[in-house]
């Protein structure tokens, strides 16, 4: 192990460093097998904003979208070995990020069950589950965008997780409806089906903002 | 990575909006020190969310109290054991009044006849030999003969003599096979425990042969093979070996190379 090290380092000595901006992203993975922690961050650095913002309209909350997009990269450090260069890396971490988008919801809807105080207080957070359509007139438009983003993003959070994840990453993430199928492990058809009802529910639920 | 979004073409009007509304939501980054914290998880050497967390702690749960339990169910049979040790006297003292025995027994079915012999009995033979000692307390006798027949046996050809002659016993004993099994061999005498016949030849031991199905010659052991150490001992050394059954670790040697050989 300790030999290999050595081995390593004098090689880099001698070859032209090659900036890892330049590299795919198989060939960072492959770095990073290798030990080398500059690859990891590049990779780090591609896709910390992607998942962040991908966690963060799933779970319409910042600071668990950070916690998990950080937990996200430390399971494909220490999984990388594990990874087979079959699929498109983004479709790997994006599925890893789904897994555990999912699971944290699963976590606090248990926590909301399960908790003996939230039978005894009624918190605000405990209605982003279900949001009945809001029948209010409009205020005025310079109001609209702001109140219309947390309305889109509560909306979207109100959604069961298997619509809310490729209606996410399409028409936010503008992924392709195949890598979609690839993260979800489901059929094409089948994917395009749930966007398209996806997007169905979500019209029922934010009618009054077009 | 927006940019390569395509227009997907089979939409219905509402649905074009929803996805309209959608890609013009507002994107958010992540915050500056997103990269010192992976690194710093990463450091952390395991998953570092509440649940993964409590996951551990329950993994090391699962291996403490089992473990908890066992010493503890050792412990109370340790000091139960010791307590049942001392009760064994106890009892025994008490057998001595055939009253006390008759509460402490749990059957109650007895018939008239038994009972009345069991009354009678010590009136006419004396308190020294109570019918209930006889038949209920075999245990002292045979502890109190058991080991000294044990130790006596093995050693000793003949256990009368023996037994008459305490000075001669000693002498049977170091002539007795159980001893000698305890002496330390010579190192062909080991060799042929694994089925090697060898002997010594200048710095090493030629191996003559190998009996057929020994351990030896499942190991790869040929007749002519040079033996350079027995678990490192060389023959110059005069080694001795101890009757272990255990592996051998055998080097042997060529005109240049030596390899080694474990033999079970």
């Amino acid at each position: 192990m300790a030999f290999d090290k050595i081995h390593r380092s004098s090689a880099e000595v001698y070859e032209t460093p090659v900036p890892e901006k330049n590299l795919s992203d198989h060939e960072l993975i492959a770095a990073t097998k290798e030990g080398d922690e500059t690859a990891f961050a590049e990779i780090v650095n591609r896709y910390r904003n992607p998942i962040t913002n991908y966690l963060y309209r799933f779970l319409n909350d910042y600071e668990e979208a950070v916690d998990l997009a950080q937990e996200t990269f430390v399971r494909v450090y220490f999984a990388i070995d594990r990874y087979h260069t079959n699929y498109a890396f983004s479709t790997y971490i994006y599925r890893i990020a789904t897994n555990l988008a999912i699971s944290e919801i699963r976590k606090r809807k248990r926590r909301t069950l399960m908790s003996l105080t939230g039978l005894f207080q009624n918190d605000a957070d405990d209605n982003t589950e279900y949001q009945p359509p809001d029948t209010r007139s409009l205020p005025d438009a310079d109001l609209i965008d702001g109140e219309r983003d947390t309305v889109i993003a509560r909306a979207i959070a109100t959604l069961p997780p298997k619509y809310r994840v490729p209606i996410i990453l399409r028409d936010i993430e503008g992924r392709t409806y195949e890598e979609i199928a690839t993260i979800m492990e489901l059929g094409l058809g089948t994917t395009k089906s749930r966007i398209s009802r996806a997007r169905g529910l979500l019209k029922e639920k934010l009618k009054h903002y077009f | 990575m927006n940019t390569q979004r395509e227009i997907d073409t089979d939409m219905t009007p509402d649905e074009r909006e929803v996805s309209r509304l959608l890609g013009e939501l507002k994107r958010v980054d992540a915050p500056a020190n997103f990269e010192f914290g992976v690194k710093a998880r990463i450091a952390a050497g395991k998953p570092a969310t509440a649940a993964a967390a409590s996951g551990v702690w329950l993994g090391y749960m699962k291996f403490v109290v089992p473990a908890f339990l066992l010493a503890a169910l050792g412990g109370a049979m340790f000091f139960g054991g010791l307590a049942g040790d001392s009760d064994v006297p106890a009892i025994a003292e008490q057998r001595v009044n055939p009253v006390a025995v008759e509460e402490t027994l749990p059957e109650p079915v007895r018939d008239e006849a038994s009972v009345a012999a069991a009354t009678e009995e010590p009136a006419s033979s004396g308190p020294e030999t109570l019918p209930f000692r006889e038949s209920f307390t075999p245990l002292p006798a045979f502890v109190a003969t058991g080991p000294a027949e044990r130790i006596i046996r093995p050693l000793v050809e003949t256990p009368v003599t023996a037994a008459a002659e305490p000075a001669g016993g000693s002498v049977d004993r170091a002539l007795s096979p159980a001893i000698e099994v305890n002496l330390p061999l010579a190192p062909v005498d080991y060799l042929k425990k694994y089925g090697i016949d060898a002997a010594v030849e200048g710095e090493v031991w030629r191996v003559a042969s190998v009996a057929a199905g020994s351990p030896a010659a499942t190991a790869g052991l040929k007749s002519g093979d040079l033996i350079e150490s027995i678990g490192g001992r060389k023959p110059a050394t005069n080694p001795t070996f101890q009757h272990s059954t255990g592996p051998m670790a055998l080097v042997l040697r060529d005109e240049s190379t030596f390899r080694i050989v474990t033999i079970e």
